[in-house]
C-alpha cells in the first residue's frame, strides 16, 4: 500500500480520535446500557416492578385514565405491557410537551409520577441526541461523531500493516503502551464489523433528519409528504365535531388477525374526541429483525379500517438497519451479546486515547510540555468519568426523597455535575507536584471510587426499597436482579483495575524534578 | 519514512472539506441518485430518496478520507465538491426530466 496513504490516514487516526473519543465513548457506553433502558428504569422506578399482567384491555384501562388526564390532548399513545415492561406506559401530547404515566395493568390503577427518567427517559435519549434538543443540534452532533468514527475505522484498517497477526496478538505482560496498543488492536479488529455496522444503522436510522436538505429539493413544497409516502402513512383532517370512539380492543383483535399473530406495541389515537379520529394499532416486532410495525389504521368513530401499512422493499431495508441497532426482537442471549459488544467498543475507544496519551508521554516529558496531562484528564473524565456520573446518579435514584417535585430533572443534574466533578479531580491531581510524575493516580482513585459506589448502589437499592439480590432472583425478578449483579461485577472489575494499576511499574518515566518543574 | 505532517491550517481546511463538503455531496449524491432512479422507473420517489439517502452516508465517509488521503488541501476540495457537482447536474437534469414528464 502507498506509504503516503497509510500516514496521511495514521494522522486522521490519531487526530479524529483524539478530537471525538470522549463523544464516541458517550454514545457508546449510553448505547450499551440502553440494551438493557427497560431493566435500568424497572430498578430506578420501583413502583413499576409489578407482575405480568395476562391481558392488556385498552376500553377498561387505558381509556378511563386518558379521558381523566388529558381530555383535550391531540394525540393518545399507550404502549402496551411485555415481557421486559410489564406496565403499560400512557402517554399523550399536552402542547409541545409528551408526558408519560406508568399504569399498573393488574390492577387498572395508575402508578405515581415515576420520579425518575430512568434508563428510557434519560441513557437513551443521552445515546442519541446528548440531550441537545435545540435545532436538534444533538442528532447533527451525533451525525459528526458517527462520521468520524466510520472515517476512524476505515483509516484504522489502512494503517494495519499486519491486520491478521494483530487479531491473535495480546502481550499483557508487555509495557503499558505495548499492552495498550494489544488490547485497541484486538478489540477493533475482532468487533470491526459490529463497529461498523452499529455505527452505519445509527446513521440509517435518522435518514429523514439527517438528508432533509436533499429531501428538501427533491420534493421541493412538498417535502412533509416523504414519511407518509414512505411509511405509507394514513394522515385525516380532524372533522371538528366531536365523536365517541368505538372499542379500541375490537380493533387490537382484528388487527392481530390481520396480521396472524403476533402482539401489540403501541396504539395511538389522533383526535380522540373528534368524528374524525383515527387509531394506530402498531405490532411489537418481537420476532424478526427489522423493525417493522406493520400499522393497522382505523376509523375511530366505527372502526373501520381505513389503511394497512406494508413497507416496501426499500424501507424493509431501512427498517431491518433500525432493528439491527434496536434489537426490538426477544432474544435474550443475543441482547446481552451486543451488551457485551458495546463494552468491548467502549474498550475499544478508551484504548485508543490511553494511547495517544501514553505515546507522548514520555517525550512531553522531556520537553516539559504538558498537553498529555490535559488529555489524559479528559480521558479519565470521558470514560470512568461517565461510570463515575453514571453510579452517582443511580445513588441519587435512591436517596432523593419520593414525591420530590422536579425529581427527576435533579436526578440529570446531578449527573452532569458529578461529570464535572470527574474533569475537576484529574486536572487538580495532574498539576498537584507530589502527585503529577504519576498520570495513573487519577485513573486509579476513579477506578476505586466506582467499585465503591457501585457497591454503595446494590446495597441502598436493597435497603431502600428491599429488593436484593437473594430476594430478586429466586422471585423471577431478573430485571432489578440483573442490574444489581452487573454493579457488583463493576464494582469487582473496577477494584481489579485499580489494583492493577497500583501494582504496575510506570515505564519510561524521568526524575520527579523536571516533573515538577513542567508542572510549575 | 516520514509521518505524514499536516500544517495546522492544511488539516484544518482538510477537516472542514470533508466534514462539509463531504455533507454537500451526500446531499448532492441524494438527489443525483434519487433523481436517476426514480426517472428511471426503477424505484418510487419516496423509496428512491431512502435508498439514495441510506447510500449517501457512505459517500460522506469517503469523502473525509479523500481530504486527508489527498496530496493537497486544494485537490482533495476538488475531488470531493467536483463530485458533489457531478451529482448535482445529474439531479438536475433528473427532476427537470421528471417535470417536463
Amino acid at each position: 500500500m502507498n506509504p503516503g496513504l497509510r500516514h496521511s490516514m495514521d494522522y486522521l487516526h490519531t487526530w479524529a480520535g483524539v478530537l471525538f473519543s470522549v463523544l464516541l465513548f458517550l454514545v457508546f457506553f449510553m448505547g450499551t446500557l440502553s440494551v438493557f433502558d427497560r431493566e435500568i428504569d424497572r430498578w430506578m422506578m420501583p413502583d413499576t416492578r409489578v407482575a405480568q399482567p395476562q391481558t392488556v384491555s385498552f376500553d377498561n384501562i387505558a381509556l378511563p385514565h386518558l379521558r381523566q388526564l388529558a381530555p383535550d390532548s391531540k394525540l393518545w399513545s399507550v404502549q402496551y405491557p411485555f415481557t421486559r415492561e410489564p406496565v403499560m406506559r400512557v402517554s399523550w401530547t399536552d402542547g409541545d410537551e409528551f408526558k408519560t404515566r406508568f399504569v399498573d395493568v393488574n390492577t387498572g390503577r395508575l402508578l405515581p409520577e415515576a420520579g425518575s427518567k430512568g434508563g428510557t427517559g434519560f441513557f437513551f435519549p443521552f445515546h442519541y441526541s446528548f440531550h441537545l434538543k435545540w435545532k436538534d443540534v444533538g442528532y447533527w452532533l451525533l451525525a459528526i461523531v458517527s462520521i468520524a468514527m466510520m472515517a476512524l475505522l476505515i483509516s484504522g484498517v489502512i494503517i494495519h500493516k499486519k491486520i491478521f497477526a494483530d487479531f491473535f496478538t495480546f502481550r499483557p505482560g508487555k509495557s503499558t503502551q505495548r499492552a495498550t496498543l494489544d488490547v485497541h488492536n484486538v478489540s477493533s479488529v475482532l468487533l470491526l464489523p459490529f463497529h461498523f455496522i452499529i455505527t452505519l444503522s445509527g446513521l440509517i436510522i435518522f435518514v429523514f433528519i439527517y438528508m432533509k436538505p436533499g429531501i428538501a429539493l427533491m420534493y421541493g413544497a412538498e417535502a412533509g409528504k416523504l414519511s407518509q409516502e414512505a411509511f405509507s402513512q394514513v394522515s385525516r383532517a380532524p372533522a371538528k365535531e366531536s365523536g365517541e370512539l368505538a372499542s379500541v380492543d375490537a380493533m387490537v383483535t382484528q388487527a392481530k388477525a390481520m396480521w396472524g399473530g403476533g402482539g401489540v406495541r403501541r396504539v395511538a389515537i389522533r383526535n380522540p374526541q373528534d368524528k374524525h379520529a383515527t387509531v394506530d394499532v402498531q405490532r411489537r416486532p418481537h420476532d424478526r429483525m427489522a423493525y417493522e410495525t406493520h400499522t393497522v389504521t382505523f376509523d375511530g368513530a366505527n372502526g373501520a379500517v381505513l389503511h394497512r401499512q406494508d413497507g416496501s422493499a426499500t424501507m424493509t431495508v431501512q427498517r431491518f438497519f433500525t432493528g439491527l441497532h434496536m434489537i426490538p426482537f426477544d432474544h435474550w442471549g443475543l441482547r446481552w451479546m451486543y451488551f457485551a459488544m458495546g463494552l468491548v467498543s467502549c474498550v475499544m475507544i478508551a484504548t485508543g486515547m490511553l494511547l495517544w496519551v501514553e505515546k507522548r508521554r514520555v517525550r512531553q516529558e522531556k520537553e516539559g510540555r504538558v498537553s498529555y496531562r490535559m488529555v489524559n484528564a479528559i480521558a479519565v473524565a470521558g470514560t470512568l468519568g461517565i461510570l463515575v456520573a453514571t453510579l452517582v446518579m443511580l445513588i441519587a435514584n435512591k436517596l432523593l426523597p419520593d414525591g420530590m417535585p422536579g425529581r427527576a430533572s435533579l436526578e440529570q443534574w446531578i449527573f452532569f455535575a458529578a461529570w464535572l466533578g470527574t474533569l475537576f479531580h484529574p486536572l487538580t491531581r495532574a498539576w498537584q507536584a507530589r502527585h503529577c510524575r504519576d498520570i495513573r493516580i487519577a485513573w486509579r482513585e476513579q477506578a476505586w471510587a466506582s467499585a465503591v459506589l457501585a457497591l454503595l448502589a446494590v446495597a441502598l437499592n436493597a435497603m431502600v426499597t428491599g429488593d436484593h439480590v437473594l430476594r430478586t432472583l429466586p422471585q423471577g425478578a431478573l430485571a432489578v436482579a440483573g442490574t444489581d449483579l452487573v454493579l457488583l461485577l463493576t464494582a469487582v472489575l473496577a477494584a481489579v483495575t485499580a489494583r492493577r494499576l497500583s501494582k504496575r511499574p510506570l515505564a519510561g518515566s524521568h526524575g520527579t524534578a523536571s516533573l515538577v518543574k513542567a508542572a510549575a | 519514512m516520514s509521518k505524514a505532517r499536516f500544517s495546522w491550517q492544511s488539516a484544518l481546511s482538510r477537516a472542514l472539506i470533508g466534514a462539509l463538503g463531504g455533507f454537500v455531496l451526500a446531499m448532492a449524491f441524494v438527489i443525483g441518485a434519487a433523481g436517476l432512479l426514480t426517472v428511471s422507473g426503477l424505484l418510487t420517489r419516496a423509496d428512491a430518496v431512502v435508498a439514495a439517502g441510506m447510500l449517501a452516508f457512505l459517500a460522506w465517509t469517503i469523502a473525509v478520507l479523500v481530504a486527508f488521503a489527498a496530496a493537497s488541501a486544494r485537490r482533495a476540495a476538488a475531488w470531493v465538491l467536483g463530485s458533489a457537482t457531478g451529482f448535482a447536474l445529474l439531479g438536475w437534469t433528473s427532476l427537470a426530466l421528471m417535470r417536463a414528464a
